[in-house]
């Protein structure tokens, strides 16, 4: 070998170790893959892809449904609790004309019906939109913000760009009750002048940039802090508890076809982080698939290398689907697709297995991109 | 591949090894984490057929140098790279600065001549591989490496040092 060929061997193998981390490939493998995989299967089974309504947060919540079977000493399963509310904020007043609400941790602002939300490529806005940054998981590239869009963000405060957007609010206001901050300000960082409306009690910060200064004014205006969302969601996780081996119970989930309405909730760090109404077809759809799963429960196959989060952090997440019936409670049935110990689907009285159906289609109506189990990873 | 068991795993196992592979192709990371991804994304649609041919490595090896060339193509030809500073290091000695000059020159080979170095000098394939991966013959293989080394042999700017600035990428 030459000395040309030996430099050559020796400026590769240097400049190789320049090459990005490796730590989030198979993450973002997957949430291609699962992003490909929805549209498939929205297209096929012509669920009308319904761009989620962001959600809230507040609250103390528990969940014991993470328990493991051994642990556990009767074999009874309790319904759910209602939800623990604080009791000074209001149930959503419904959405007002022409908008669509966003929200996030128990603080909603209405936007334009007509936007798209979460209209963005890689965490940058590319139409007028409100951007629910709750945890997504944002791909990297380099995308120029057209001119003049009026953006909406509504993004937890303990988050470095929400603390970065909250720096502008400093004049003290009050949001139903609720101490708050707002503020214009123009951040370096990024460039456009910001209007921050922040709620430290809540841990949110929506904030506006946009060229017309009635508009500013018209969104923040429309912001509250509630207990229930404009969809029927609680904001704060609802108690679940499961005391009894899940498996000893040996039957299937009921769900009447027979819902005017349907919503998803899905929650994380125990409050709200979106809610997601269906469509009939979606609703349909959704019973037909939670009425077909096997009783049981569901692990993570021990051969899987799907890396699982903690214990703590996955408890304190989950979908609910609500189906409302007329004249009748709502009927809550709480999924765990995601984290350490049983997965599962119950109502608090019957409780079954996961299938791959069920997954994908939470996360394709949701547009979750949480690390959850794929194909064969079941058992 | 002996011993892997499922697509996570070989993931986890070779990502990295992926990724500075893509890299030393692409010169970007964005743009190798694009390539690892969109290979792992089609192998793992016949992640069982790649398995049970026993080779996913060279499987997505040979997905990341085919898209790498097919958007090298799609670029302008007109396109200026990275140019070597006007001043260049007068002590040959100095390794550091060696290498800096000679990863710039690289920059500047046609990729398929790149391509066929970093199989070579960094994934440490044989021409027979190369060219399986390349989806070439094995003249083909020798033909591009000799061409690429003598490429580098004669850049002014790796030969001799002269002040060089270097524009057009591809030929």
């Amino acid at each position: 070998m030459t000395d040309l060929e030996h430099l050559l061997r020796d400026t590769l193998t240097v400049h190789g170790n320049d090459a990005p981390d490796a730590s989030g490939l198979l993450a973002g493998v997957h949430q291609r893959r699962r992003q490909r995989h929805r549209r498939r299967v929205q297209a096929g089974a012509a669920l009308t892809a319904v761009t989620t309504v962001a959600a809230l947060v507040t609250a103390g919540m528990l969940l014991t449904s993470h328990r493991q079977p051994s642990t556990v000493g009767n074999s009874t399963t309790t319904p759910a609790p209602a939800p623990t509310t604080s009791g000074t904020t209001p149930t959503s007043a419904g959405v007002p004309a022409g908008t669509q609400a966003v929200s996030l941790a128990g603080v909603e602002v209405f936007v334009p019906k007509a936007w798209k939300l979460n209209d963005e490529r890689c965490g940058t806005p590319i139409a007028d939109t409100a951007i629910n940054d709750n945890g997504r998981v944002i791909p990297t590239c380099l995308i120029m913000q057209p001119h003049r869009l009026t953006v909406v963000r509504i993004e937890r405060l303990s988050t470095s760009f929400g603390t970065l957007r909250a720096s502008v609010a400093t004049t003290t206001t009050t949001v139903d009750g609720q101490p708050a901050r707002r503020g214009t300000g123009v951040l370096a960082q990024l460039l456009a002048p910001i209007t921050s409306l922040v709620l430290p009690k809540q841990g949110v910060v929506v904030s506006v940039e946009s060229p017309d200064p009635a508009a500013i004014q018209q969104i923040l205006d429309s912001v509250r802090v509630v207990s229930v969302d404009a969809n029927g969601c609680a904001t704060a996780m609802p108690l679940f508890t499961v005391r009894g081996h899940p498996e000893t119970l040996n039957s299937r989930l009921q769900v009447p076809a027979s819902a005017t309405t349907a919503v998803i909730c899905r929650y994380s760090a125990t409050t709200l982080a979106q809610s997601t109404p269906l469509t009939t077809s979606q609703r349909g759809t959704l019973a037909g698939i939670l009425n077909a799963l096997s009783v049981g429960v569901s692990h993570i196959k021990a051969n899987s290398t799907m890396v699982t989060s903690s214990c703590a952090d996955s408890a304190a997440r989950g979908f609910v689907v609500q189906f409302a019936y007329p004249g009748k409670a709502a009927l809550r049935i709480f999924v765990r697709i995601e984290g350490c110990g049983a997965l599962f689907a119950s109502d608090g009285t019957h409780t079954t297995k996961l299938n791959e159906q069920l997954i994908e289609t939470l996360v394709g109506i949701s547009g979750y991109d949480g690390n959850t189990p794929g194909p064969g990873q079941l058992q | 591949m002996a011993g892997v068991e499922s697509f996570d795993e070989f993931v986890l196992a070779r990502g990295a090894a992926l990724l500075r592979f893509a890299y030393l192709l692409t010169r970007d990371a964005g743009r190798a984490e694009d390539l690892v991804q969109d290979a792992l994304l089609k192998t793992h649609r016949r992640w069982d057929a790649v398995v049970r041919a026993d080779r996913p490595d060279a499987y997505v090896r040979r997905i990341v140098v085919n898209d790498f060339l097919s958007w090298r193509r799609r670029r302008s030809s007109r396109e200026v790279t990275g140019a070597v500073p006007e001043t260049v290091v007068s002590d040959a000695a100095d390794r550091l600065a060696e290498r800096d000059l000679l990863w710039r020159v690289l920059a500047t080979l046609p990729p398929r001549q790149r391509a066929v170095l970093v199989l070579r000098y960094y994934e440490d394939l044989t021409d027979p591989q190369i060219a399986d991966v390349l989806g070439c013959a094995l003249g083909t293989v020798r033909s591009l490496t000799s061409r690429a080394l003598a490429a580098l042999r004669v850049d002014p700017a790796w030969a001799d040092n002269a002040p060089t600035v270097l524009t057009v990428e591809e030929p």
